[in-house]
């Protein structure tokens, strides 16, 4: 505890910081170390106080303990209370002013940035499944789900290439050459590909 | 749009609420409130089981062939209420309302505003959880990448894609989906689309706060007996302060909806401990649907069944009442047949035979005993993140109550199952508590409500003290 004590960072901003919510996904909400301390020191008092006070009252101990911990938990989880949901008005002020008024449409062009909007576009020219050339795991995943029904085919290198639509991500290496109309990627060559979309980062090839 | 939301809502409420009319209609003492409370979760378990059951007998899943049978269903149901003269609204009202409390002259002014404020701060944060829904779409991972994409590609082909090889059954893995995963999720979402006419990332997700908003009126009433208004409105406020519980409100997650079905049949199994056995069906039914939202419910379900079977059997009474409590879980058969028959079990979908069962448990690196993870289990356990103290404060509260009583001895068994088994899982298997303990803290989030009603249970008893004269010390002072 004094090793860590120093390492915590007593500001007022810090001990009452709500972290914006990632994208990815809500496993766990973070709360301050500097928080929590001071929620365990509030416990640990109220209890304390609460306990003395029944004791003084002529109270046996065992009930006067029992006093002293529904005090120290209903201040303690009031307190918190309050902290958590001012974090949880802070997110929804924040998204009040983000997406209020927008379409669904216009919110996932929002949220997902350029990656939605290649995918609305790529809905209206891709007809069949797919192959997806990307290193990137969660636009690739977000790309398919925006795709849906279409799937995307397997990762065998047999039905990789027969896929009509290729789709490549910000993929170091990939490779179009647009005068020969030929894809390369390492060491797989897929030839007679026009280019049917292009993104700064991503474009998609049609077989011809 | 609204208005089909509000449709796709409003049926599986009116659907669950005739069937507790005709269920409860020997149970007076379940109010109004709660009866509404249990509507909407009882009937999209059955919507959904419903929905599964077409998509088996290759019955297209169109907004037609979904809500004819529902229609007829209530129908049929509200003939048979019509009939047998079953009352819809309880007769019997218990205790004066919330609002008579507050404008009872006998209480104090600080505790008039406490009422006040408490019911402004609960209705603000249920409101704002209903805002917070509309306002995002889909986001979080899981929610998209596997519940929301069945949803997509079901309502896309109007069929659960039974048609195909065993590996591409569900719409096999598309984007990020788990084809043994139970359907509820995914069948609400098509439910909800099918009345949307198309898949909205937004109003999709509306559900999960109706889920929250049963849970949160369900849980004030039963906890309002155990430890009265004032208490049970301060524990409800504590109770939707869980940063996770908001936030997995406004999402189509799972977990939230498990443990709103896993509280609902712990409150169930309480009230028929109470008396009220009629409860018994309700209870079976809540069990089964929680089965078929996530496999891990197996793991409290049958503890629970244990639980329950060991108390009837006590009081020389188990046939009869465990029956109807079993009798749902036969709604789930074809669900466990098709699983079982296909093999759409595990990690991956195989063939139950023994060779591969070794290979992928015993003969692989997913077996690995990692002590280190108590520690770090209990530390999350303690350290206050997600939960409130809700947590912190239940082992406490269960030794400072002294000795327990059976009702929370038969509710506490299941949840201490239901703990110790993803314990065990974390410590035995590799891969299942990732960083940070963030996996435990989504899976806390499905036995939290049914601790929350603990917690209220322990709560009775330690302010129950409250009422007990301070001891008498000193005789000469009475002299």
């Amino acid at each position: 505890l004094r090793r860590s004590l120093p390492d915590m960072q007593w500001d007022i901003p810090h001990i009452f910081l709500t972290l914006p919510i990632s994208t990815a996904t809500i496993m766990s909400v973070f709360l301050s170390p500097e928080f929590r301390a001071i929620i365990y020191f509030i416990m640990a008092f109220m209890m304390m106080l609460t306990t003395i006070f029944f004791l003084k009252r002529k109270y046996r101990l065992s009930e006067a303990l029992k006093k002293g911990i529904v005090a120290a938990f209903f201040t303690s989880a009031v307190i918190y209370a309050i902290h958590a949901d001012a974090g949880w008005t802070q997110w929804l002020l924040n998204d009040l002013k983000n997406y209020g008024g927008l379409s669904t449409e216009e919110k996932l062009g929002k949220m997902d940035g350029g990656l939605y909007e290649f995918a609305r576009q790529a809905k209206t020219i891709v007809t069949e499944d797919y192959q997806i050339y990307s290193p990137l795991h969660y636009e690739t995943k977000r790309l398919e789900y925006f795709l849906l029904p279409l799937d995307r085919r397997e990762k065998i290198p047999y039905l990789r290439e027969k896929s009509k639509y290729i789709i490549v991500m910000a993929d170091p290496e990939s490779r179009y050459d647009a005068q020969r109309r030929v894809f390369t990627h390492g060491g797989a060559i897929i030839t007679d590909l026009d280019l049917v979309l292009s993104f700064p980062d991503y474009y998609i090839l049609k077989k011809r | 749009m609204m208005i089909n939301v509000c449709i796709a809502i409003l049926l599986p409420s009116i659907l669950g609420f005739l069937l507790l009319a005709i269920i409860l209609r020997k149970d007076p003492a379940t109010t109004l409130g709660e009866r509404i409370c249990l509507s909407f979760p009882l009937g999209a378990g059955l919507v959904t089981l419903q929905i599964f059951f077409l998509g088996l007998m290759r019955i297209p899943l169109t907004l037609v062939s979904t809500s004819v049978p529902l229609f007829f269903e209530l129908i049929l149901l509200a003939v048979w209420i019509g009939r047998k003269s079953i009352s819809l609204v309880p007769q019997k009202r218990t205790e004066h309302s919330l609002l008579a409390e507050i404008t009872d002259p006998g209480n104090g002014w600080f505790k008039k505003s406490a009422y006040v404020v408490l019911l402004i701060w609960i209705g603000i944060k249920i409101l704002s959880v209903f805002m917070e829904t509309g306002l995002r779409p889909i986001f979080a991972w899981d929610a998209w990448a596997n519940w929301s994409a069945g949803a997509k590609i079901f309502l896309n082909a109007h069929s659960l894609m039974l048609d195909a090889a065993t590996q591409d059954f569900f719409g096999k893995n598309a984007v990020d989906r788990n084809i043994f995963y139970p359907l509820h999720n995914s069948l609400l979402q098509l439910w909800m689309s099918l009345w949307l006419g198309r898949f909205d990332d937004t109003s999709v997700k509306f559900f999960s706060p109706v889920y929250l908003l049963c849970m949160a009126v369900f849980f004030y009433d039963i906890t309002s007996r155990e430890v009265g208004r004032l208490y049970a409105l301060a524990l409800l406020a504590i109770v939707l302060s869980s940063p996770l519980l908001s936030y997995h409100s406004t999402e189509v997650y799972s977990d939230q909806m498990l443990g709103v079905y896993l509280l609902l049949a712990s409150a169930s199994f309480l009230k028929v401990m109470r008396g009220s056995t009629v409860y018994c069906l309700p209870a079976g039914i809540f069990l089964a649907e929680a089965l078929f939202i996530k496999e891990e419910a197996a793991f409290f379900v049958i503890p629970f069944l244990l639980s329950v079977f060991i108390y009837f059997y006590k009081r020389g009474r188990t046939y009869a009442n465990i029956s109807p409590l079993l009798t749902p879980f036969l709604a789930l058969l074809p669900w466990y047949g098709l699983k079982a028959y296909y093999g759409l079990t595990g990690m991956t979908v195989f063939r139950w035979n023994i060779e591969s069962t070794y290979h992928f448990w015993i003969n692989s690196s997913v077996i690995s005993f990692q002590p280190a993870i108590l520690g770090s289990f209990l530390y999350s356990m303690m350290s206050l993140e997600n939960f409130n103290v809700i947590f912190f404060f239940f082992p406490i509260m269960l030794l400072a109550s002294g000795k327990a009583s059976k009702e929370i001895l038969h509710l506490l068994f299941p949840v201490v199952c239901y703990i110790l088994f993803f314990l065990m899982l974390y410590m035995f298997f590799t891969g299942f508590y990732s960083s940070h303990s963030m996996t435990l803290a989504r899976n806390m989030l499905t036995c939290f409500p049914t601790v929350s009603l603990l917690t209220a249970m322990l709560l009775k008893k330690l302010v129950a003290t409250h009422n007990l004269q301070p001891l008498r010390i000193s005789s000469t002072n009475d002299a």
